[in-house]
C-alpha cells in the first residue's frame, strides 16, 4: 500500500515538476540573483560600516558582546519593535483558529515519558545559560527563547495532563511579561534620564539581563504557542460578556 | 594547509545548500520537503559559523532547524487530517453556534 | 525624574508607545478592551496635535532613542509630512475605533452568531492597536531598518485583520497578502543590505548626504521601489488588494484601504524625493506616471464593472492610488512645484473620503444583510446620515471644490499644462468623470424607492454605525478649505523639496 503511494507519486514526480509559470519565475529569479550579485562583486570599495563605532562605545554598553550591545542598547528601539511583531504573531495565530484537541486516552509510552522527563529540565538550563551568555558571547534572548520554546513544544507533544490545565490568563501575562517588561524599562529609562532606553549610568548591565531574561520566557512561549496552532479551547469564553 | 581545507569545506557546503535547495523546491511529496528544510536549516546554521556570525548561527539552527521543522510536521498533520474529510476546528464551532441558535438557516454568513 | 519641557523631542516617542501599551494591555484583558482602545486612540490624537503646534513654534525636531546620535543609533523625526500623516492616522484611527465599536455591538447583539462576532472583537482591539504602533512608527522613523521593522509590524497585523471575518473567501485573499507583503519586505530588507554594503549608514539624513551616483545604490532604490510598489499595490501588483480589501470585516476594510496602503506609499515618496532624489531620473518618473495613469483607468473600470459595493469600493482605492504615481513625472516639470502639497492632499482626501465610503458600505452591509448593487433599493430612505456620508465621500473622490482633492488636481493640472504635456491632463479629467461615474451608479441606487417599499422601522442603526463616517466625509471635503493651514504645517522644517518656496 506504502509502496505502491510512493510509485505513484514518484511517476507524478517525473512528470510534472515545475508548470510552465514556475519555471519562468525561477528563470526570472536566477537572473536577478546573477545580476544582483555581479553588482555586489563590482563594488569599488566596501565601507567598514558601524563595526568600529560599535566598538568605541562598547564599554558604555554595559554588555562585553558587541551583538547584545547593538540589539540591546544602540538599536533597542528595533528589538522593541520586533518582539512585538513575536506577539503579533501568537495574536493572529489565536484569532484564526482553536488549537486542535487531541481525543487521545491512551498512556503515554514510557520511552516518551523519558525523554521528556530528562530533556526538558536540561533544555531549560540550557536556555537560562543562553541568556546569561549573551552579555559577553554568542547568544541572548532569541537565542535562549529558542531553546525554551523547544522546551515547550516538547512538553506539548507530551500531552501531560497538566500541560492542557494551564489557564489562558497565566498563558497571557507569559506572552505579555516580556514586551511589557521592555516598555516599562524603555519609560523607566525615558523618565530618569529623558530618553527612552537610555539606561541611567551603571545600571545598564543589570537592565538589559532584565529584559532579555522577561523576553526571552515570552519568546519561548510564543514558540511553543505557535505550535500549539490555535487558541486555548476556553480563550473567549473567559468572564467575558455573555 | 588549513586555508585550503577550509576553502574546500566552504565549497561543498555551498554544494550542498544548492543542491538541499533544489531537491526541496522540487520534491513534490511536502513531507520530504520538511525533511530537506530541516537539513537545510542546519546547512546555514553551519554557514553562519563559518560567515563569523555565532549568533545567527544559534538562532538559525535552533529556530530554522529545531522549531519550523516540527511546526510543518504540525501543519501538515492537521492539513491531511482536514483532507480526510473532518472539518477545521473553527469551522465546526461555527456550525455548532449556527445549528444552536438557527436551525434553519445553515449558510454562513 | 524629568520634567519634560513642550520643546523636548522626546515627545514624539509617545505615538509609538501609547499604542503598543494599550495594544498590549486589550491582549491581556478580556474586559473594557473598547475603553483602552479609544483612550489610546484619543491621547494618541491629542499628542499629535501637540506635535503639530510643536513644529509649528520649534521648528522641525530630531529625537535620539537612547541618547545614541547616528550613525549608531535611531533617530526619530518630526516634520510637516512625517506630523501631516501622523495627523490622517490620528483622525482616522479615532472614527475608526467608534465605528468597530458600533459595529461589534450591532453583530453581537444578533443573538445569531454572537460568539463569533465576539471572537472578532477580542482580537481586533490588540491587532488595531499594533497596527497603528507600527503606523505612527513608519511616519516618525529616521532610520532605513527601524523602516523594515515598521513594516513587518504594519503587514503582518494587517494580513491578520483582513483574516478576522474567517470566511474561506477572506481567509484565502489575507493568505495571498500575507505572501506579498512578506515578498515586499523581503525585496525592501535586500535594498537595506545593498545600501548598508555601499554607504555603511542606515540613518536617512546620512544616507542622504552620501547618495551619489553608483551602481550599488541605484541597485538599492530599485530593490526598495519593488518592495514597496507590491505593499502599495500600484497597477500590475494591484491584484492582491481587492479581494483582500472587500472580503474583510468593515472596519477592517476601512484601515486597510485608507491608511495601511498609505504607509507604503509615503515611504516611497520619501525615498525618491528626498533622500534619492539626485539619482532619480526622468525616464523612471515617467514610467511610474505612466503605471499611475493605467492605475487610473484600470481600477476605474473595474470599479464600475462590480456588483458588489465593497469591490467597487476597494478597486476604486486601486484607481485613487494611481493618482498619487501621477504626481511622480510632474514633480521636475516646474521650478519650485510643491509636489509633497500634491501628494498630501491626494492622501489626506483619499483616507478620509475612503474611509467613510467602506463605513457607508459596511453599514448598509449590516442593514441589508447583503450588498450587491443592483439591490440598495431604498436605502435612502432608511440610513440617510449613511447615504449623505457616501454622497460627499464620493464628490470628493471626484475631486469637486472644495475637497482637497480638488486642490490637488488643480496644481497638477497646472504643472501639466506649464510643462506642455497635455496628456496627463487628458489622465487626470478622465480619471475624475470616470470616478463620477461609478460613484453615482451606486447613488443612483440609494435613491429608487419601489412601489411596494415601506419603511422599516425599529431597524435603525447605532449613531455609532452612521456618524463617524459622516464627520470623515465632511473633513474631507472640507480640506480645500484648510489648505493655507495644511500648507503652513507643510513648509515647516524645510526639506529642500520646495525649491521655489511657497507661492
Amino acid at each position: 500500500m506504502r509502496t505502491e503511494k510512493k510509485t505513484r507519486g514518484q511517476t507524478q514526480n517525473r512528470h510534472r515538476r515545475f508548470d510552465s509559470f514556475q519555471l519562468l519565475f525561477l528563470f526570472l529569479i536566477i537572473c536577478l540573483t546573477i545580476l544582483l550579485g555581479t553588482i555586489l562583486c563590482n563594488f569599488p570599495e566596501s565601507t567598514p560600516g558601524l563595526a568600529d563605532a560599535v566598538a568605541s562605545q562598547q564599554k558604555q554598553s554595559g554588555v562585553e558582546s558587541p551583538v547584545t550591545a547593538v540589539l540591546l542598547n544602540f538599536r533597542g528601539y528595533d528589538t522593541l519593535l520586533e518582539v512585538m511583531v513575536l506577539l503579533l504573531a501568537v495574536i493572529g495565530v489565536w484569532s484564526l483558529a482553536r488549537a486542535p484537541v487531541s481525543k487521545q486516552t491512551t498512556e503515554i509510552s514510557p520511552v516518551q515519558m523519558g525523554v521528556v522527563r530528562l530533556l526538558t529540565p536540561v533544555l531549560c538550563l540550557v536556555a537560562a545559560y543562553l541568556v546569561w551568555q549573551g552579555s559577553h558571547l554568542a547568544g541572548g534572548a532569541f537565542q535562549g527563547g529558542a531553546i525554551f520554546g523547544a522546551a515547550g513544544v516538547l512538553l506539548l507533544v507530551s500531552e501531560l495532563d497538566w500541560i492542557r490545565a494551564i489557564p489562558v490568563s497565566l498563558l497571557r501575562i507569559g506572552l505579555v511579561l516580556g514586551p511589557l517588561t521592555f516598555v516599562g524599562t524603555a519609560l523607566y529609562c525615558l523618565f530618569i534620564t529623558g530618553d527612552l532606553l537610555a539606561y541611567p549610568e551603571g545600571t545598564a548591565g543589570w537592565l538589559i539581563l532584565l529584559i532579555e531574561t522577561s523576553c526571552a520566557i515570552s519568546i519561548g512561549l510564543t514558540l511553543a504557542l505557535l505550535f500549539g496552532g490555535g487558541r486555548p479551547e476556553d480563550d473567549v469564553f473567559n468572564g467575558d460578556i455573555p | 594547509m588549513t586555508y585550503s581545507i577550509l576553502t574546500l569545506f566552504d565549497i561543498i557546503l555551498v554544494l550542498t545548500l544548492l543542491w538541499l535547495g533544489w531537491r526541496l523546491l522540487s520534491s513534490e511529496d511536502i513531507f520530504t520537503a520538511v525533511i530537506l528544510f530541516i537539513s537545510f536549516g542546519l546547512m546555514m546554521a553551519l554557514a553562519w559559523v563559518r560567515l563569523r556570525a555565532p549568533d545567527v548561527a544559534l538562532a538559525e539552527a535552533a529556530l530554522g532547524a529545531g522549531l519550523t521543522g516540527p511546526l510543518f510536521l504540525a501543519a501538515l498533520r492537521r492539513m491531511n487530517r482536514t483532507r480526510k474529510g473532518e472539518r477545521r476546528l473553527d469551522d465546526h464551532e461555527n456550525r455548532e453556534e449556527d445549528q444552536r441558535t438557527n436551525p434553519e438557516q445553515t449558510q454562513t454568513l | 525624574m524629568i520634567f519634560f519641557e513642550a520643546d523636548t523631542p522626546a515627545w514624539m516617542i509617545a505615538p509609538v508607545i501609547l499604542p503598543l501599551i494599550a495594544g498590549l494591555l486589550c491582549f491581556l484583558f478580556n474586559r473594557k478592551t473598547f475603553i483602552i482602545a479609544l483612550a489610546a486612540t484619543l491621547l494618541n490624537f491629542v499628542v499629535v496635535c501637540f506635535l503639530i503646534y510643536q513644529l509649528l513654534v520649534f521648528g522641525s525636531m530630531r529625537c535620539y532613542i537612547g541618547g545614541w546620535r547616528p550613525p549608531l543609533g535611531i533617530t526619530l523625526r518630526t516634520d510637516g509630512p512625517a506630523l501631516l500623516m501622523l495627523l490622517m492616522t490620528a483622525v482616522t484611527g479615532l472614527a475608526v475605533t467608534l465605528y468597530a465599536r458600533g459595529y461589534f455591538s450591532h453583530r453581537i447583539s444578533n443573538p445569531l452568531r454572537a460568539g463569533r462576532h465576539q471572537r472578532q472583537q477580542r482580537y481586533f482591539w490588540p491587532l488595531w492597536l499594533l497596527l497603528l504602533t507600527g503606523l505612527n512608527g513608519l511616519f516618525l522613523s529616521n532610520d532605513i531598518f527601524n523602516l523594515y521593522v515598521t513594516l513587518e509590524l504594519i503587514g503582518i497585523s494587517a494580513a491578520s485583520l483582513a483574516a478576522l471575518s474567517g470566511k474561506p473567501a477572506s481567509q484565502r485573499a489575507s493568505f495571498r497578502y500575507l505572501l506579498i507583503s512578506l515578498l515586499g519586505s523581503l525585496t525592501y530588507l535586500l535594498g537595506v543590505v545593498f545600501l548598508y554594503r555601499t554607504c555603511g549608514v542606515l540613518d536617512l539624513d546620512m544616507l542622504q548626504n552620501l547618495a551619489g551616483n553608483g551602481a550599488g545604490i541605484s541597485t538599492a532604490l530599485a530593490l526598495l521601489t519593488a518592495g514597496l510598489l507590491l505593499k502599495t499595490a500600484l497597477v500590475p501588483l494591484h491584484f492582491w488588494l481587492p479581494p483582500a480589501h472587500a472580503n474583510a470585516l468593515a472596519p477592517v476594510s476601512v484601515i486597510l484601504s485608507a491608511l495601511v496602503v498609505k504607509g507604503s506609499f509615503y515611504l516611497l515618496f520619501r525615498f525618491w524625493f528626498e533622500i534619492f532624489a539626485p539619482i532619480v531620473t526622468l525616464p523612471a518618473l515617467n514610467f511610474m506616471g505612466i503605471l499611475g495613469a493605467v492605475a487610473v483607468f484600470w481600477g476605474a473600470v473595474q470599479a464600475m464593472r462590480q456588483h458588489r459595493l465593497k469591490l467597487m469600493v476597494a478597486y476604486s482605492t486601486v484607481s485613487q492610488l494611481g493618482y498619487l504615481f501621477i504626481a511622480f513625472p510632474l514633480s521636475r516639470a516646474v521650478e519650485g512645484v510643491q509636489v509633497w502639497s500634491i501628494v498630501i492632499f491626494l492622501a489626506l482626501t483619499h483616507a478620509f473620503a475612503k474611509s467613510a465610503m467602506f463605513m457607508a458600505a459596511g453599514s448598509v452591509y449590516l442593514h441589508l444583510g447583503h450588498d450587491r448593487i443592483k439591490d440598495l433599493e431604498g436605502v435612502r430612505s432608511s440610513l440617510p446620515i449613511t447615504v449623505f456620508a457616501y454622497g460627499i465621500a464620493g464628490v470628493s473622490l471626484m475631486g469637486l471644490p472644495p475637497s482637497g482633492a480638488f486642490i490637488a488636481k488643480w496644481m497638477l493640472l497646472n504643472s501639466a499644462l506649464t510643462s506642455s504635456q497635455w496628456w496627463w491632463v487628458l489622465v487626470i479629467i478622465s480619471g475624475s468623470l470616470l470616478a463620477m461615474i461609478y460613484v453615482f451608479r451606486v447613488m443612483s441606487r440609494f435613491f429608487v424607492i419601489p412601489k411596494e417599499y415601506t419603511l422599516k422601522k425599529g431597524e435603525a442603526l447605532s449613531p455609532l454605525l452612521e456618524w463617524p463616517a459622516l464627520i470623515l466625509a465632511v473633513i474631507s471635503l472640507s480640506l480645500g478649505l484648510l489648505a493655507p493651514w495644511i500648507l503652513h504645517v507643510l513648509s515647516q522644517g524645510n526639506t529642500g523639496i520646495f525649491p521655489g518656496g511657497l507661492p
